[in-house]
């Protein structure tokens, strides 16, 4: 029994150890600057989201690990031409990135373009914080952002089988592009119910007019857009 | 020995948890052996009142007696819930008014020295002082004014309580008055209120209590009424609601449901204005608000007359428990289909006039719709026979229009037309005048002419023929039929015997209460039974029945 509990007492005190080797590195007196989201999450986007618009501002949030804050610190980015395969006319990365005096977390900006290769495929920018300025990069994990952009229109996760019977139907792009066109939105994701439906049914007016005036919208199948509105309007 | 203490463990559990119940004895209203205390029901105490109004406190003292000695008064503790929320430690319950409704409460005594919990229920009753009357909306100057007739009996109105929103609000209504409407929300206990359209911003007023609910124009998507939204008309139903706004826009909103019913302003308006096939300006609209489904069986639509395209539109708005497939705000075009035995263009066999089309009314428009139900029931929709008031563009003439409309549900339409005849010529009948359909009750609709509108008439429906029944002191501005017969499977459980009534409100702010029974019309004179003076140009008017009458309608 007794042979029992030191065998547990000693795997749990592993088992800590092993937690606590898993924690932040010790940077010493350094200044570290990284990305406050990992590497893996992407940022992705259309154009297509935002009609006559061909440039967009992503912004990206840093965090630091340092002792001063008491003036304005610069760091550097770059592209990582590796994992990289939009056009170097795409993007433009921030100049001048800093964390301002007083401050332990700042923002970054990458200015994306639309260009042709965008109409066929999504392309990445992948940018990294590198050595340079007041600031060491941070964790690995934490040094390098992809932005994944295009020009073509995909699914969105908020219209899934629920959104489609009871709003807008079956998916297609060609619906989500005309309906984006009408609200000029392109995200319901964090909007209530109301505002839900009186987008779908500002879609559906929208429709309606567009056919008073001749210009009748067919979807993909070259069936009418209002034939597949399942909301009342 | 580990065994003896597993078992010693679960007893002594066993004992705790048969103590712990042991402690809710229940709903006592005797005492039982053993008992040391009898608690009385409530509802058998004769001091004892469970019936109170909504703006009383509400103050009880309870009966209890010791059934034998050793218990001390000392040793009691007291507690009393409503709605299941303890509200009182007291001996004796005062608390604040309680929200209009059936309330179920309970009173324990609690032997402290031995644990033991002694309880009966009851049921409170908190009664609205507003549950039977005319609720009239006038302009004061430019100000909004909400006043209230209550009904002492058949024949006799209370007093008039002047600004009674004021009184109970502390606050002035607003300004620039249009319309007062009653809106139901559905429910185990349907709950109603009041719409007081306005200029200003329109509210919702608690019917009970006459408390402000909300501002309206915060019902928006975002907050606000879009650019230019004067609230002029609307139409609820269990699924939604509209709004009709001064030039021509139709707002839309729909509800969330809890447990099949409506939770009410649980939905927003939208702030882009309905757009219906062809483009549509709404000028008229005629909707069955007063047609819960408790209440009176159900008219689930209401009409809308589009001037932009000269026709009738629908819009479908009963939810059937928040099924999707019957989801509130389906606008249609109005047709008559072409296996209808009448179609637009053939000739009434009374009149000789060709039938318009309520799809493209051509060479007349629509000054003004009304209806009548012919019968109503609880869950089954109801046909209405209405009847418009249209008027020639060419001769400048004045024609009714009568068809039957009814909706199952949103696809399943009927329509028929019935009849298409000349309102008779009379003097003075124009833009100004008023028209009313009496819902159900006597065939006949009311309208004004005369010098300066301040006649009233009555058009039998039957025969044909209009009679002047009532000349008031000055302009009629507003007129309102009460509680009117409608057939029913109900009619044995009818709760009031105030029918057969109308008020009228005039541009000097004169109200004049009329007997419109059967044989006051037929003899060509509804008697004023009592008149109020001092409103400001009455603008509209309202009658509220106390939920639940089925065999009438308070329009």
């Amino acid at each position: 029994m007794k042979k029992t509990i030191i065998f547990a007492f000693a795997a749990a005190l592993l088992g800590a150890g092993g937690c606590s080797e898993q924690g932040l590195p010790t940077y010493g007196d350094g200044h570290y600057v990284y990305f406050a989201e990992k590497s893996d999450e992407i940022v992705r986007f259309s154009f297509k989201t935002t009609p006559g618009e061909d440039t967009r501002t992503i912004r990206l949030g840093v965090e630091t690990v340092t002792r001063t804050t008491d003036r304005t610190m610069s760091y550097r980015l770059e592209i990582d031409p590796e994992k990289t395969t939009a056009p170097s006319e795409a993007y433009d990365l921030d100049p001048n990135p800093v964390i301002p005096a007083g401050m332990f977390t700042g923002e970054t900006y990458v200015t994306v373009h639309r260009t042709a290769v965008m109409d066929e495929k999504e392309v990445d920018i992948a940018v990294r914080i590198v050595e340079g300025g007041d600031f060491l990069p941070g964790p690995t994990t934490n040094c390098l952002r992809i932005i994944r952009v295009s020009n073509i229109i995909s699914q969105p996760d908020w219209w899934n089988q629920d959104f489609a019977d009871a709003f807008l139907g079956t998916y297609s792009n060609k619906k989500y592009e005309e309906f984006i066109k009408a609200t000029g939105v392109s995200d319901l994701s964090e909007m209530d119910n109301s505002e839900i439906t009186a987008l779908c049914r500002e879609f559906v007016y929208y429709l309606r007019e567009q056919r008073d005036l001749g210009n009748e919208i067919f979807d993909e199948d070259s069936s009418s857009m209002l034939d597949g509105i399942n909301i009342n309007a | 020995m580990k065994r003896y203490v597993k078992l010693l463990t679960a007893l002594l559990a066993g004992i705790f948890l048969t103590t712990a119940c042991y402690e809710d004895k229940g709903n006592y209203d005797y005492s039982t052996t053993g008992d040391d205390i009898l608690v009385y029901r409530m509802d058998t105490m004769k001091s004892v009142r469970l019936t109170w109004s909504y703006d009383e406190k509400i103050v009880i003292e309870p009966g209890y007696r010791f059934l034998h000695e050793g218990v001390a008064e000392s040793d009691l503790a007291y507690e009393w819930s409503i709605d299941g929320k303890v509200v009182s430690e007291e001996r004796i319950l005062e608390i604040d008014p309680l929200r209009v409704g059936r309330h179920a409460g309970s009173f324990t005594v609690i032997d402290t020295g031995r644990g033991i919990r002694y309880s009966t229920i009851f049921t409170l009753v908190v009664t609205s002082s507003f549950a039977e009357g005319w609720f009239i909306l006038s302009d004061d100057g430019g100000q909004s004014l909400l006043s209230y007739i209550n009904l002492v009996d058949a024949t006799t109105p209370g007093e008039l309580v002047r600004d009674v929103y004021g009184d109970v609000n502390g606050e002035p209504l607003g300004s620039d008055p249009r319309k007062i409407r009653l809106v139901a929300y559905d429910g185990g206990t349907p709950t109603y209120e009041w719409e007081v359209l306005q200029g200003s911003g329109s509210v919702s007023i608690d019917q009970a209590t006459i408390t402000k609910v909300t501002d309206i124009n915060t019902e928006f998507i975002g907050g606000a009424a879009p650019e230019g939204f004067v609230p002029v008309d609307g139409f609820q139903r269990d699924g939604g609601s509209i709004l009709l706004s001064k030039d021509g826009k139709v707002y839309q909103r729909d509800f969330s449901f809890y447990n099949d019913y409506p939770v009410a302003h649980s939905g927003k308006y939208g702030t882009t204005p309905v757009y219906f096939d062809g483009g549509m300006e709404i000028a008229l609209m005629n909707g069955f608000d007063h047609f819960t489904n408790k209440s009176y069986g159900h008219i689930p639509f209401a009409l809308l007359y589009d001037r932009q395209n000269n026709r009738l539109l629908s819009v479908y708005g009963f939810n059937v428990k928040g099924n999707i497939a019957s989801e509130f705000g389906t606008f249609r075009a109005v047709r008559i289909p072409e296996s209808a035995s009448v179609q637009p263009g053939d000739a009434d066999p009374e009149s000789g006039l060709a039938f318009p089309d309520v799809a493209d009314l051509g060479d007349y428009t629509v000054e003004a719709m009304g209806a009548r139900v012919t019968y109503a029931t609880v869950g089954v929709a109801t046909t209405s026979t209405n009847i418009l008031l249209l008027k020639g563009k060419t001769d400048g003439k004045y024609y009714l229009l009568s068809f039957d409309y009814k909706m199952n549900s949103e696809t399943s339409v009927a329509i028929a037309l019935n009849w298409f005849r000349a309102l008779p010529e009379v003097e003075g009948f124009g833009a100004e005048s008023l028209f009313e359909v009496c819902i159900g009750g006597n065939e006949v609709l009311f309208f004004t002419a005369g010098t300066n509108n301040n006649t009233l008439y009555a058009y039998d429906l039957v025969a044909g023929t209009a009679t002047a029944v009532y000349t008031a002191p000055g302009q009629i501005t507003a007129m309102r039929p009460g509680v009117v017969d409608i057939p029913s499977m109900y009619a044995a459980y009818a709760k009031t015997v105030y029918k057969d009534r109308m008020l009228l409100g005039t541009e000097s702010g004169q109200l004049v209460l009329l007997d419109i029974s059967e044989e006051a019309v037929t003899a060509g004179s509804t008697p004023e039974i009592a008149s109020f003076s001092g409103l400001g140009k009455v603008v509209d008017m309202d009658f509220y029945v106390a939920k639940n009458p089925y065999c009438y309608f308070g329009f």
